[in-house]
């Protein structure tokens, strides 16, 4: 028996929920996008209030400004030099396609390497459109001005010295103290609906224990109040930790 | 805990073409202004689709602070901007669904609005009020997963690599999946209309 031939695909296009959509001025895109915007949760940009538990540097940055230019110059003549550093940010790394800034590009959270992660992606079939589907050739591990390690294609060339880039090297004991405090605070906090004012002086608590003297808590407003617990943001180049208060997940436990 | 974690596991594709820092780029909100401006519209038809309008305003909030949140895998590229933005979109409108059970979908009310708004009046004098009610019977006989992808293409209009980028499989996982689930919305159709 043969069934008639149509498309239900275009059939189904020719029906979309939204052909009744009334059009009123409260609902134009313009309206609503407005209001939207207004209650888009911006609270990780980096201008939330510091935690009061910890001086903050700003008022002394105008003493220590100059040492630290001059401690930057030595730092980035170091840099120069040695080719190599490593990334500010150990959280991620971008896989880049070919040996070129504007090739296609992909950002991960970094696992063990910045190579192994990237090799992952490249052998990942859901990327082809990413790296065309080839075969992963070797890999090389640079630092972009930006601090964050990129990883290139490195058959016969040395992307770094091409790019004029740093090699990336393993972090250093005090980004490995990073990691270690962040690892101690997530298992002290996991599952737990903490209060962001208690979350924020716990994570104070582990910063001091880890001695990282450098580093500061801020606590991001709450936009509404549902958000009553409290979770980790790190920002490694601020060198601060960021409690954004989020809604309490249905199986987490309220605590203490 | 989100928030320890910088991007998605999987990251996204882009392909860049300015000054190929996809990295500091996606860190500033002029960059996420810009992408806001430039697919609202599109994000809004997006969950204007799947939800009840009364909810549209929230879970538009949340799928832009859910974006924000995941700007450092923010794609440059705008083609692709749209399928990361579904994704994004996607994900948070599972979450909603599983947090508010009383959230019904846009296919609820205009079944409520086909049962009470004309109650004289039948189906065959009103051959599209059929047309529409035996595809939103065939719609709706179809799998969640089902009714997923044949909405992404048909209303979406997206192609299989952007399917292959929202519901997180190679492009050729979804053209076999969305074949599929093509042929069961026709057969569906046949079946409603003998």
């Amino acid at each position: 028996m043969s069934q008639p031939d149509f498309d239900a695909i275009d059939r189904l296009r020719r029906h979309d929920p939204l052909s009744g959509r009334a059009e009123t001025p409260e609902m134009s895109n313009e309206a609503l996008a407005s209001r939207v915007y207004g209650r888009i949760d911006f609270s990780d940009e980096l201008t939330v209030a510091r935690w009061p538990l910890r001086r903050s540097l700003r008022s002394r940055r105008a003493w220590i400004l100059v040492p630290v230019f001059i401690l930057g110059s030595l730092l980035l003549t170091a840099a120069v030099i040695s080719r190599t550093r490593h990334a500010d940010d150990p959280t991620q790394v971008a896989c880049y396609s070919a040996v070129d800034l504007s090739s296609n590009t992909v950002v991960l959270p970094m696992e063990s390497s910045p190579i192994a992660t990237c090799k992952e992606a490249w052998e990942d079939p859901a990327n082809p459109a990413l790296f065309g589907g080839v075969l992963t050739p070797r890999l090389a591990a640079c630092v972009l001005e930006s601090g964050v390690a990129a990883v290139f294609p490195a058959d016969g060339v040395d992307p770094c010295q091409t790019l004029g880039l740093a090699s990336w090297e393993r972090a250093d004991s005090n980004a490995d103290l990073g990691q270690r405090f962040q690892a101690n605070l997530i298992e002290r906090t996991k599952n737990k609906c903490i209060e962001p004012q208690l979350f924020a002086e716990i994570a104070q608590e582990e910063l001091d224990r880890a001695k990282m003297d450098d580093w500061s808590v801020a606590v991001a407003p709450a936009f509404e109040p549902s958000r009553i617990c409290g979770s980790l943001h790190i920002e490694w180049p601020e060198k601060t930790v960021v409690v954004v208060p989020f809604e309490k997940p249905d199986d987490w436990i309220d605590w203490p | 805990m989100w928030a320890a974690r910088a991007g998605g596991r999987k990251g996204l594709v882009s392909d860049s073409t300015d000054d190929g820092d996809a990295v500091s780029r996606a860190r500033t909100r002029a960059e996420f202004d810009a992408l806001y401006k430039l697919h609202f519209a599109r994000v809004r038809d997006f969950i204007e689709r799947r939800v009840h309008v009364d909810d549209l305003e929230d879970v538009l909030a949340e799928v832009f602070t859910v974006a924000w949140r995941r700007r450092l895998s923010l794609p440059s590229d705008a083609k692709i901007q749209a399928a990361w933005l579904y994704k994004v979109a996607r994900f948070t409108l599972l979450n909603w669904q599983r947090q508010d059970r009383r959230k019904r979908d846009l296919w609820d009310r205009i079944a409520n609005e086909a049962a009470t708004a004309s109650p004289v009046e039948t189906t065959a004098s009103r051959p599209e009020l059929f047309e529409n009610a035996l595809v939103e019977a065939a719609f709706y006989s179809l799998s969640p997963a089902d009714q997923e992808i044949v909405g992404l293409a048909a209303w979406e209009g997206c192609t299989s690599d952007e399917l292959a980028l929202i519901l997180e499989c190679s492009p050729g996982a979804a053209r076999t999946r969305l074949s599929r689930a093509h042929e069961r919305l026709r057969v569906a159709m046949l079946r409603g209309s003998s």
